[in-house]
Formats: C-alpha cells, sequence, structure tokens
C-alpha cells in the first residue's frame, strides 16, 4: 500500500474534470456579465469617490465627499423619502389588490383563461407607451379622468398639477400596471396547493378565515415572497412613469431617486455624485431585501 | 428536500449544448440583418430638390468647396426636429458637389444632450460636426470640446461673410473674440392667437403685456377657452417663460458668474405670472402640468385663445390630423423680450476632418441653404434672407419671426444651464403653487444658483 503518497489517484482527475465542465460551460455567460455589469459596478465605485463630470481632464479622488453631500443636501432625503413612501404605499395596495383577485379567480369556475388573458394585458404594454396612454388620460382639459369624474358630478382635478394628486397619479399608474403580475403569480402559487388540505379542513370544521389563515398563507409564502420582492424592486427604481407624468415636478412632488439619479447624471453631467447616489440607492436596496429574506421567506428554504 | 439532482447524460449533454449554439448563431444573425447597421445615411435625391427650390427662386451659385484629398466620408449629427429634416437636401447637394459621403446621425431633444455629451466625451472622433443649441455653448466651451472656427476661415476663400448674419446669432457662438460655430438656425419665442376669437370680439394681438392681460381677460371663457398660456410644468420651459419676462421687466438673470435676478424685476416677473393665475384667473386651471409642448396641444384643441411657443411647436397647430383650429390663428411677435435661442453647427476638438467639415458646416450656412431653410419656414440666420421680399411673401410668417429676432436676447450662456436650469425651474414651481411666497422663492433660487455657479 505504498501508492497512499504516490501520484493523485485517477480518480482525482476524473473529479477534477468533471467540476470544470460546468464552469467552462458559463464562461461566456460569466464575461458577458463581467463586461456589461460587474466591470461598471465597480468602476462607477471608483467614479464616486472622484470629481468626474461629463469633460472633466484633471480626475482628482476627493473621498467620501459625494455621500457627505447626498446627505447634507436636501434633494437625495427628500426623494429617498417620496421613495420610500411611494414603495410602501403602492406594494401594498398591489399585494392587497393582487391576493383578493387572485383568491377570487381561483374560486371561479368558468372563463378564468379569458379573464387571465384580459388582466395580464397592461403586462404587455411597453411603460414607455403605458405613460403616454396615462398622460393623456390625466390631462385635465381633454383627458378621460376627469370626463369621468364630471360624469359623476365632481369636479375637474388637476391630476399632475398638484404636488399630492401627482404622487397619487403615479401610485395608480403603478398598482395598474403591477397588479396583474401579483395575480398571475399568486394564482399559480395557490393552484400548488392540495385540494386535500382543505377538504380536510372543512371535515375539522374549520371556517373559510381559518383555512385562509393556516393553509392559504403558509402554502403561499414563497410565492408573495417572490412578488414583494420583485414589486420592491419595481417601484425602488420607477422612472418611466416619472419621467413621462411629472418630470419630478409639481414642486419636486414625485422626484424619486432614480430619477434624482438621472438628471444629476445625465442632465447634469455630475457622474461622479450620481455614481455615489446610485450606491447609496444599492446600499438601501440591500437592506430592504435582507429585510424581506429575514421577516418572509420561509425558514426551510434558506 | 432529498432529491437527487437529475443527471444529466453525456448525449442530451451535447445536445443542449448545440441547441444553445444553434440558438446563439440564428440570433446574432437575425439581429445583424434586423438591426440597421451604424448610422442612417439619408437617401433623398438632391438633385430633384435642386431643381424645385431653383424653380421658384433666383438660383444662389455654389462657392467653390475645397475638400482635403482624403476625406471621403464626414459624420455629422443634427436634431430630430423639422430644421434638420429641412436641411437634409443641402446635405445632400453637398455629397453631390464633393463626393464626400455624409454619414447622418440624429437623435430627439430628450435624448441629445445625452448622446451628444457622450460621444464627445470619449474623445473618439465619433462626429465631425454637430448642430447645438446656444444653451450648451458654456459647457461645450469649458469642456473644449469646440474647435475655433478662425483658423480655418483665414485660410477660406471665398471667406465666409459674417455680416449678413443676425448679431444675436454669431454672438452666441463667440467667445474670446473666436468663433465656435456656424450659425443654423433660430428657435424664437414667439406668440400664436386665434384670429377668429379675436375678430369676433374686436380686438388685435397684444404688443406689451399690459395690453396682454386685457385682451387674455375679455377673451377668457372657461371651460370652452382660457384667455393665456402659463408652462407652471416643473421643466426647463418654465424658467424660460419667467426669465423672458424679467428680460421684460428691465431685469438680468446672471451676470459675472453671479445670480442678480433677485431685484424688483424678478419679483414682478414672479407676480405677474402669478397675478395670470390667481387675480386675473386667465390660464387654464391645469397650468402645473403643462409645458410648452402639452400648451400647443391645448392650443390645437381650441383651448387658448393665446399660446407662444417655438417655431416647432407652433407648427402642430397647422397639422389637421392633430389640429382643430387650422386656419383660424395667426402669429404674433411676444411682447416684452423674447428668447433667441441660436442653434449652430460646431466641430468637435475630436474631429480629425476638421478642414472638411468646416466646409460642409460652411455650406450649410450659405446663402442657398439658409434659403431653403427661410423658403420651408425656418428662422434663417442670415438678414438677406429673412428680410427678402420674395421669402417673407412666400412665408409671412417670417416677417413676424424677423421683427421678434431684433429684440430678441440671447439666452444666459452657463456652463451649468442645465443645473441652474431646474434648480430655478424647482422653485419658480413652488411659488406657482403657492408653497413659498415670491420673495422667498426668488431669495433660495437665487442662493442654489449661486451655489450651483461657485461649486
Amino acid at each position: 500500500m505504498q501508492s497512499l503518497k504516490a501520484k493523485p489517484s485517477p480518480s482525482f482527475f476524473k473529479s477534477f474534470k468533471l467540476n470544470t465542465g460546468p464552469y467552462l460551460w458559463c464562461l461566456p455567460a460569466l464575461l458577458l456579465v463581467a463586461v456589461t455589469a460587474f466591470y461598471p459596478i465597480i468602476y462607477s465605485f471608483y467614479l464616486s469617490l472622484t470629481n468626474y463630470r461629463f469633460g472633466t481632464v484633471d480626475i482628482r479622488i476627493v473621498g467620501l465627499d459625494n455621500y457627505v453631500k447626498a446627505f447634507t443636501t436636501g434633494d437625495y432625503i427628500e426623494a429617498l423619502r417620496i421613495t420610500l413612501a411611494f414603495i410602501s404605499v403602492s406594494v401594498l395596495i398591489e399585494l392587497f389588490f393582487g391576493l383578493g383577485a387572485a383568491l377570487l379567480l381561483n374560486s371561479i369556475v368558468k372563463g378564468t383563461r379569458i379573464v387571465k388573458a384580459l388582466i395580464t394585458l397592461p403586462i404587455t404594454i411597453t411603460p414607455l407607451a403605458a405613460g403616454l396612454m396615462w398622460k393623456w388620460i390625466f390631462e385635465p382639459e381633454v383627458g378621460i379622468a376627469n370626463y369621468v369624474l364630471t360624469l359623476f358630478g365632481f369636479s375637474k382635478q388637476m391630476w399632475l398639477g398638484i404636488p399630492a394628486l401627482a404622487f397619487w397619479a403615479i401610485v395608480f399608474t403603478d398598482i395598474w400596471r403591477q397588479t396583474p403580475f401579483v395575480i398571475i403569480v399568486l394564482l399559480a402559487g395557490l393552484s400548488a396547493i392540495p385540494s386535500t388540505l382543505y377538504e380536510a379542513a372543512v371535515i375539522d370544521g374549520a371556517g373559510s378565515w381559518i383555512s385562509f389563515r393556516h393553509i392559504t398563507l403558509p402554502y403561499l409564502r414563497p410565492a408573495i415572497f417572490v412578488v414583494l420582492l420583485s414589486l420592491t424592486a419595481t417601484a425602488f427604481k420607477v422612472f418611466d412613469t416619472v419621467y413621462i407624468l411629472t418630470h419630478g415636478g409639481p414642486a419636486s412632488a414625485t422626484e424619486v431617486l432614480s430619477f434624482l439619479i438621472y438628471r444629476t447624471g445625465f442632465k447634469f453631467s455630475q457622474l461622479a455624485y450620481a455614481s455615489a447616489l446610485s450606491y447609496l440607492m444599492l446600499i438601501i436596496s440591500l437592506i430592504i431585501s435582507v429585510v424581506y429574506l429575514v421577516i418572509i421567506y420561509p425558514r426551510e428554504h434558506l | 428536500m432529498g432529491q437527487e439532482p437529475k443527471k444529466v447524460g453525456r448525449r442530451s449533454f451535447l445536445n443542449y449544448a448545440i441547441a444553445i449554439i444553434a440558438t446563439g448563431v440564428i440570433v446574432g444573425v437575425a439581429t445583424y440583418f434586423a438591426v440597421p447597421k451604424g448610422e442612417v445615411t439619408v437617401t433623398a435625391p438632391g438633385t430633384t430638390i435642386t431643381k424645385t427650390v431653383t424653380t421658384t427662386v433666383t438660383p444662389i451659385t455654389t462657392s467653390t468647396i475645397t475638400i482635403p484629398s482624403g476625406v471621403k466620408e464626414l459624420s455629422l449629427m443634427g436634431i430630430s426636429a423639422p430644421p434638420f429634416d429641412k436641411t437634409k437636401p443641402g446635405i445632400e447637394r453637398f455629397k453631390n458637389i464633393t463626393g464626400v459621403n455624409v454619414i447622418v446621425d440624429e437623435a430627439t431633444w430628450d435624448a441629445y444632450h445625452e448622446k451628444i455629451v457622450v460621444s464627445l466625451s470619449a474623445k473618439k472622433g465619433i462626429y465631425d460636426a454637430v448642430g447645438i443649441p446656444v444653451d450648451w455653448f458654456m459647457e461645450f466651451y469649458t469642456n473644449n470640446w469646440m474647435s475655433p472656427l478662425n483658423q480655418f476661415m483665414e485660410k477660406d476663400t471665398p471667406p465666409l461673410d459674417l455680416s449678413d448674419f443676425y448679431p444675436v446669432t454669431t454672438d452666441s457662438f463667440s467667445y474670446g473674440g473666436k468663433l465656435y460655430g456656424i450659425p443654423w438656425f433660430v428657435a424664437t419665442m414667439i406668440g400664436c392667437y386665434r384670429t377668429d376669437l379675436f375678430e369676433k370680439a374686436g380686438l388685435k394681438p397684444p404688443k406689451t403685456w399690459d395690453e396682454f392681460v386685457q385682451v387674455a381677460q375679455k377673451l377668457n371663457n372657461p371651460p370652452e377657452v382660457y384667455g393665456a398660456p402659463m408652462p407652471g410644468k416643473q421643466s426647463d420651459h418654465l424658467t424660460e417663460e419667467w426669465i423672458q419676462l424679467l428680460w421684460s421687466f428691465g431685469g438680468e438673470f446672471v451676470k459675472e458668474n453671479k445670480a442678480v435676478f433677485n431685484t424688483k424685476a424678478g419679483l414682478d416677473a414672479l407676480q405677474f405670472m402669478l397675478d395670470l393665475i390667481y387675480k386675473y384667473n386667465v390660464t387654464p386651471p391645469g397650468f402645473a402640468q403643462y409645458s410648452y409642448d402639452e400648451l400647443a396641444t391645448l392650443f390645437c384643441e381650441g383651448k387658448l385663445a393665446m399660446y407662444f411657443g417655438w417655431p416647432y411647436t407652433v407648427a402642430l397647430a397647422d397639422d389637421p390630423t392633430r389640429s382643430k383650429i387650422v386656419g383660424k390663428w395667426a402669429l404674433f411677435p411676444r411682447p416684452g423680450v423674447a428668447w433667441g435661442g441660436t442653434w449652430a453647427w460646431i466641430i468637435p476638438t475630436d474631429s480629425n476632418k476638421k478642414e472638411a467639415a468646416y466646409q460642409l458646416i460652411k455650406y450649410l450656412g450659405e446663402k442657398e441653404t439658409q434659403r431653403e431653410l427661410a423658403l420651408k419656414g425656418e428662422v434663417a440666420v442670415r438678414k438677406s434672407i429673412l428680410e427678402d421680399p420674395v421669402v417673407q411673401g412666400q412665408q409671412p410668417a417670417l416677417a413676424i419671426m424677423a421683427e421678434a429676432l431684433r429684440t430678441a436676447h440671447a439666452p444666459p450662456i452657463l456652463a451649468k444651464w442645465p443645473e441652474v436650469s431646474a434648480a430655478a425651474a424647482e422653485e419658480l414651481s413652488k411659488a406657482l403653487l403657492q408653497q413659498k411666497s415670491p420673495q422667498q422663492a426668488l431669495n433660495d433660487m437665487e442662493a442654489k444658483v449661486n451655489a450651483i455657479l461657485k461649486g
């Protein structure tokens, strides 16, 4: 048995070979991601520590100045406040309506296909086109929203002209666009729950609330987690709606983070400052997703 | 979850790989053919267009164009808007005369600044000529993105006759005794009024702001029609509207890199806007969601008695598919001082075909091409063209444009104009929505603008 300390056994090579395969196959995709995502992410971190604007010749490292600036000028805090308000309001409403609609759709027997096809329509419309459509709907003089209001005897509203209303107009547009996605995902989750559980619950004398609370919700938890994470991510980076409907106005009431960053970087050419703002945004979104992971995601999946 | 992962056999693994590669190849080939490669080249037949021009007006002979040998191709960037569309025949003619291929790239206003700035920052010589508005002059100057044209003008025979250009246009693109751009066209703020409503009420278009208020009050008949426009949306247009009023009331915006607008004139200008909204009640109630663009639609819907806009927004009102007021409106010079935003062709410093590029942009500034622009309704930059009775006879609106151009002011030339404009718009928006007193808004605006100019 001297061969123990001799050259490695053939099985070692075999396992080595087996292991490189997947990596090799992943390599092209990884390279692509590295070039298009990792490099820009790292480079923008470097940028965030400099004084770079478009055209700057002498780029200097200024340390954390840009980050300090973000917290000392009111714009960023205000944009963060608006974004967080937007996320909490829109995500909660979308989840509430989405869950309700999914439960309803799950209980009907006939025509589900048509209803499903209809409710997915908003998802299929390009965000930009949808935004332009909503801009027309919210037009005070010739828009449909005010026309409907006047039909019921209400006075015309300046949907995008009053700070508080403009915020809700953006929320409403987001609800219109995101709720179908919630419905589809939750419906899939609902259909995966074995009906035997409900039957057993009925035999045990459980009411509909009890079976919802103890069967439906626990089983839906993974689906709800996916939905919440995705909704929050989408709401966090809301841009197109704001860009088209309000451009951050009126009185900066709808200036969300992504729009502030866009303006800072591409309108004002302050790429360094915009990079710093993006990094802060990244940190905040990381915190939110960790919170989600801890609170909602089922333990056994971790 | 003790399930064993399913093993992928060698054969099916190979199949997968082949399938993936095949899909990649198919998609690659498909996109290669589906996506137009690089820039779009204009294919309008130049010769026929020359003919239509020469039949209607006396032809202007083209000056001799000398292209340095070895230059086969130039690349030019313009804005996706009517003035550029009307310049394309001229570019075609240049191609025919010189045999140099001109690759034309364009972008809409929303993306225009970004696209150009990113290209110029790259310093790869992507463009040999770029059309820019005066608003960006200082930004481009500070970043050393524009070549001075004097070096080419001195060597050139026959030299370009600059005295024929309106002073506001060449002044806008001169700095330190050097010219950086050849004026292309001017975007002057212009007024539009509803001839039918004015006739019925026996009114004439207003010449002063006092008259403007009186006329607006008489014609105000909500919700059918509103007397006056108000671009109250938080956008560049809001800043532009207020600055024009500031000039009208005798004020200045920035002097020697310092804000000088927090004066009685500044306050009067802002108060005037507030009065139109809250005292005279002549603006549409949705003012805070309109820029000049949205107001143009409203004017086309017949909801406004008067409207101020740029030549390109004004043009919409004659389009029967979009306008309900075709034939029921006319132009008038904006009361007070109007914004005269010159556009010019510049040569980026990173271009390596500057001499040929100069010949191209010089040709675009020649009388022949300028005349063609004017005959198609654009505000040309040459006096001899814009004030030519033949041109004014074919385009009566240009007579009014020429009048506006004589008193127009060049916009503030600041390196950080986009930032300054946004800061001003935010404060103005708060004042118009009565979140702040006008004086408070001006104080805050002054602080912000000074901070931006200093930083």
